[in-house]
């Protein structure tokens, strides 16, 4: 082995240590999360790395009773998922025509969308206009409002992708007769699989974790979703039980650190390949 | 092809009417059984059981069976801002639990919620005037009568073993904090990471200050005929807590530690006091079966150590004027007005009912001697919150900006001078 | 073509402009008049002020620091997440045994909401948090601070945390732009002897233009527009040390003073709009002209 070789395998070596060793900043607080949730009260509340003393699976049985987890997981499943899936429908559509069209009004639509991500979201008027519909207070008012605000990011995305995809695919379709909506579901769509991947989790996690919106717009507690959870759980046990805390915390957040671990090959390079584009 | 085209639309379009579908089927689940709404923070339900019994509300739910009782839970922070703006949308809960005074000052009852005067339960009321609003008219029910206090919450079993008096003046107060602080403990724990804690000392001791020596000091700052900052009185309350912290009686992270993290604290033993109040002590001795918790005074001004503070009523119901089921919602007060009720409801926390022909409650030791010492004999003074017309919010982060050294207690006041004059001005009060 | 219909219909954009536009741009443009008005919940009746709510922003003390910690918070926010970002991006595209965990690890934190971060960051950063413990315990003792007490340094352990959260996301957006470079430029320029920095100056820094604009845009919105992260970790305290506009929106509206509140935030629209939209515009035409 040459000189220059081991130099360069040391150096490598040396990287992957210093690399690992950051990435025990992320997950030393994910775990003092995690061995948190299985403490008894007075020892979690040293908030340290220390192993449990047992392992106390009852934590997860206690908040699930109380939390009444099953149920809020459930609408947040329903929430989630709906207003995912209209959300990429409607924008990957829309992006088609976006990224394609260069007139001037296509890019006044591409401004104006994106402005979706600067703009604040007003919630009196919006309650207002929902009542005035009479939707207020249910699943649809949530679902609707979840997917105008993420259609902005949604478009911006998926307009940076088609581009990378050449026109010739869609005009060749085109000339042999399919319509626009067939041009677009058979030709584009499938080729958008990464980029649908990357939007989906960046929907699925951003709606998930979102908690303002709940509060303000289900009337009715049995809608309300998972992660409104922490806060309940903080308000009650945040001085005698933060055990109860954290096991609440690890059941708001494994479902969505799951389907990221799925899906994070594609996601990762869904990503890569889609954002630089826009 | 042109099928999976087809499937295509069709899975989307069945997505499409499954939402609308589920959303009118809970619409059409509302109509036949009346979802009752009872919205409150997650604070006021832990600190008030017996208001929000589940035998009682189950009791009712078997009267009414047409009738579902929900109760909605806002995170504390929140409440007051989701409360506000479903009220100003016109999409309030059908029954909202809030502190009396507060809620006559932030959530605006006169203007927002339906006039209760004449209906039939008031007249079972053992005390109608301590639910009359400023405007002469009742908007609420509350299930007790405003007992307990608040004060100086302390670890009485360490006192007894450190051999401490409970002290009866500041310099006796100081003093008790020497020996503790000698021995190694420190003596007052300061949860002011929550920015409503501190104001439990200042709306104490200044409410027992006014109402000792100054009966109409509160309406002349409500008129504007005295500054906050002309008032001896409150600054040196302020410097006393300050100096307690400037000379190592209290923890140096009192900025880091909120509310929560007494129950731990105090349960160390590396603390001797703290503020608080009955719930406090009611909490600590729940959570910790071997040390015994007790509260007495608080000890800033001569002769105060014979008074306790009580605070506003608390968890009053109002019945916002633009909610759903407002006929439903006075059968749920009618029906919690009665001496069955408030007997069952003792169950959760003992409290003194506010219904004709209920009965006692039965105290624990704690809770009973402060009724037999200060609630029965008077020997109470009200907080300065109940007299206030706006909201105090912004006094209490100027507090914090004490402790984080960013203001003295003379800036404090002045500060909280100018503030407040903006406050009432908005509300449209004279003289500002 | 014999066909009149255009193979890129506005059609397609029906849905998502109709869904968009009312529900979300109509109701925040009516929002804005309210910016103009008196309302508070004490008033039985809304009249028309004028500019005075934006005024009294500019007058006030608290909302001026609120102003100034914001952008304090977004420039701190900017570098970090994107030096680190980029460092991280450059390591990870190494061929190490690891990468695959190191990439997934690194963006992990990304998936998890900010509230449950905060809850977990709060007593970790408390002054006798396990934090300062490892501190002193390493012998950095001198490097132990009341991170989210002390008023000179709390907008900057804010800042820490959400750089913490954040830099997986930018690592993995400079990924792809350094993956998108051919070896072939790198293979030339290692025949004419150019060292690591100069390739890294003249070929891996230019060709990262699209990656690094994307990277500073979303960073600069998402400082600029933050909440989360004082509100879970310090609720803008102690005092109003850490407050930040969005804060105070939140905050004005807690308290029925909703005509400022909207003011307020119409204002930080207005600084988002400034800053981040000319990045934008300068994107898309360099695109253009490509």
């Amino acid at each position: 082995m040459s000189k220059q070789k081991m130099k360069r395998n040391l150096g490598k070596l040396f990287l992957e240590l210093a690399l690992f060793l950051l990435s025990l900043v992320i997950i030393v607080p994910l775990l003092i999360m995690l061995f948190g949730a299985f403490k008894n009260s007075t020892e979690v509340t040293a908030f340290d790395l220390a192993l449990p003393e047992k392992w106390l699976f009852e934590n997860f049985l206690v908040v699930f009773e109380k939390g009444k987890i099953l149920r809020t997981f459930a609408n947040s499943i329903f929430i989630t998922a709906v207003s995912t899936a209209i959300t990429i429908t409607v924008s990957s559509l829309a992006s088609f025509v976006l990224a394609r069209r260069g007139t001037k009004l296509s890019r006044f639509l591409y401004y104006f969308f994106f402005i979706g991500t600067i703009i604040p979201m007003q919630i009196m008027p919006t309650i207002r206009l929902f009542s005035r519909l009479n939707i207020y207070g249910g699943y649809l008012n949530v679902i609707i409002l979840y997917t105008a605000i993420n259609i902005p990011f949604s478009c911006f995305l998926y307009t940076g992708f088609i581009k990378g995809i050449p026109r010739i695919l869609d005009e060749s379709a085109f000339i042999e007769g399919a319509s626009t909506l067939q041009t677009f579901f058979y030709i584009i769509f499938p080729l958008l699989k990464s980029c649908n991947i990357t939007v989906l989790i960046l929907l699925f996690t951003g709606i998930w974790n979102e908690i303002n919106i709940p509060l303000y717009f289900l009337n009715n507690p049995t809608k309300r979703t998972l992660p409104l959870s922490v806060y309940q759980f903080f308000g009650m046990y945040g001085g005698s039980n933060w055990n109860l805390v954290f096991a609440d915390l690890v059941i708001a957040a494994l479902p969505i650190i799951i389907l990221f671990l799925l899906m994070q090959k594609e996601f990762i390079s869904g990503l890569t390949e889609g954002a630089v584009k826009g | 092809m042109k099928k999976r085209f087809t499937k295509l639309i069709g899975i989307s379009l069945s997505v499409m009417m499954s939402v609308t579908g589920m959303s009118a089927m809970a619409v059409h689940a509302d109509e036949k059984d009346v979802t009752l709404t009872i919205e409150a923070s997650q604070e006021i339900v832990n600190n008030i059981p017996y208001a929000f019994y589940d035998e009682n509300i189950a009791a009712f739910e078997a009267q009414y069976p047409n009738i579902k009782v929900e109760l909605v839970l806002n995170p504390d922070a929140q409440n007051t801002s989701i409360l506000q703006t479903k009220l100003a949308s016109g999409q309030p809960s059908d029954l909202i639990c809030y502190n009396k005074v507060a809620a006559e000052n932030e959530l605006e009852v006169v203007k927002n919620c339906v006039d209760l005067s004449n209906e039939a339960f008031v007249d079972r009321l053992e005390n109608k005037d301590i639910l009359v609003a400023p405007d002469g008219n009742i908007y609420g029910f509350a299930y007790a009568i405003k007992t307990g206090g608040m004060g100086v919450v302390y670890n009485k079993t360490l006192f007894e073993e450190k051999g401490l008096e409970v002290p009866k003046t500041y310099d006796e107060f100081l003093a008790v904090c020497e020996a503790l602080k000698a021995d190694g403990i420190t003596p007052f724990y300061g949860p002011f990471k929550d920015v409503w804690t501190f104001q439990m000392w200042t709306s104490s001791t200044w409410g027992y200050y006014v109402g000792q020596n100054e009966p109409d000091l509160w309406d002349k700052l409500n008129a504007n005929e005295i500054g906050w900052d002309e008032i001896p009185a409150f600054q040196d309350s302020l410097e006393k807590a300050y100096a307690l912290y400037e000379d190592g009686y209290m923890q140096e992270t009192v900025l880091s530690d909120d509310y929560n993290s007494i129950t731990a604290a105090m349960g160390s033993g590396e603390y001797a006091m703290t503020v608080g109040s009955n719930t406090t002590v009611r909490d600590l001795l729940n959570a910790h079966e071997n040390i015994v918790f007790d509260m007495f005074p608080y000890p800033v001004y001569e002769g105060e150590d014979e008074y306790i503070t009580i605070s506003q009523l608390d968890a009053e119901f109002f019945i916002p004027k633009d909610a759903k089921h407002i006929d439903e919602a006075k059968l749920f007060l009618d029906f919690m007005v009665q001496p069955e009720q408030a007997d069952r409801a003792q169950a959760a926390a003992s409290f003194v009912p506010n219904v004709k022909g209920a009965k006692a409650p039965e105290f624990d030791d704690f809770e009973g001697r402060l009724y037999e010492e200060y609630n029965k004999t008077g020997k109470t003074v009200l907080e300065m919150n109940a007299y206030m017309k706006v909201d105090l919010n912004d006094l209490w982060v100027y507090f914090q900006d004490m402790f984080a050294g960013a203001k003295t207690p003379a800036e404090v006041l002045s500060t909280w001078d100018g503030t407040f004059e903006e406050l009432m001005s908005a509300k449209g009060f004279e003289n500002f | 073509m014999k066909r009149k219909v255009h193979l890129y219909s506005y059609w397609l954009i029906v849905p998502a402009l109709l869904i968009f536009g009312i529900f979300f741009v109509f109701p925040s443009v009516y929002g804005v008049y309210y910016s103009f008005t008196d309302w508070t919940i004490g008033k039985d009746s809304i009249s028309f002020v004028g500019l005075k709510n934006y005024i009294s922003i500019l007058e006030s003390s608290e909302l001026k620091l609120a102003i100034y910690n914001t952008f304090l918070y977004a420039i701190v926010v900017v570098i970090g997440k994107n030096v680190n970002g980029l460092l991280l991006a450059l390591a990870v595209n190494t061929d190490l045994k690891l990468k695959g965990y190191f990439r997934v690890i690194f963006f992990l934190p990304c998936v998890i909401s900010t509230i449950i971060i905060g809850l977990v960051f709060v007593p970790i950063l408390h002054p006798n948090g396990i934090l300062n413990v490892f501190l002193g315990k390493i012998g950095l003792g001198f490097l132990q601070q009341s991170w989210l007490v002390d008023r000179k340094i709390v907008m900057f352990s804010i800042a820490a945390v959400s750089i913490w959260q954040w830099t997986g996301y930018h690592m993995v957006v400079y990924l792809a732009g350094l993956q998108g470079i051919s070896t072939s430029y790198y293979d030339a320029a290692k025949i004419d002897g150019a060292s690591a920095l100069q390739r890294f100056r003249y070929i891996t820094f230019p060709m990262l233009a699209p990656a690094f604009n994307i990277n500073m845009l979303l960073s600069m919105i998402g400082g600029l527009k933050v909440f989360s992260e004082p509100y879970a970790l310090t609720n803008g305290g102690p005092g109003n040390a850490s407050q930040v506009i969005a804060l105070e929106v939140f905050s004005k509206f807690g308290r029925g003073q909703w005509g400022l509140g909207t003011a307020l935030n119409v204002t930080l629209t207005i600084f988002v709009s400034i800053i981040c939209v000319p990045v934008l515009y300068n994107m898309r035409k360099r695109e253009v002209e490509e």
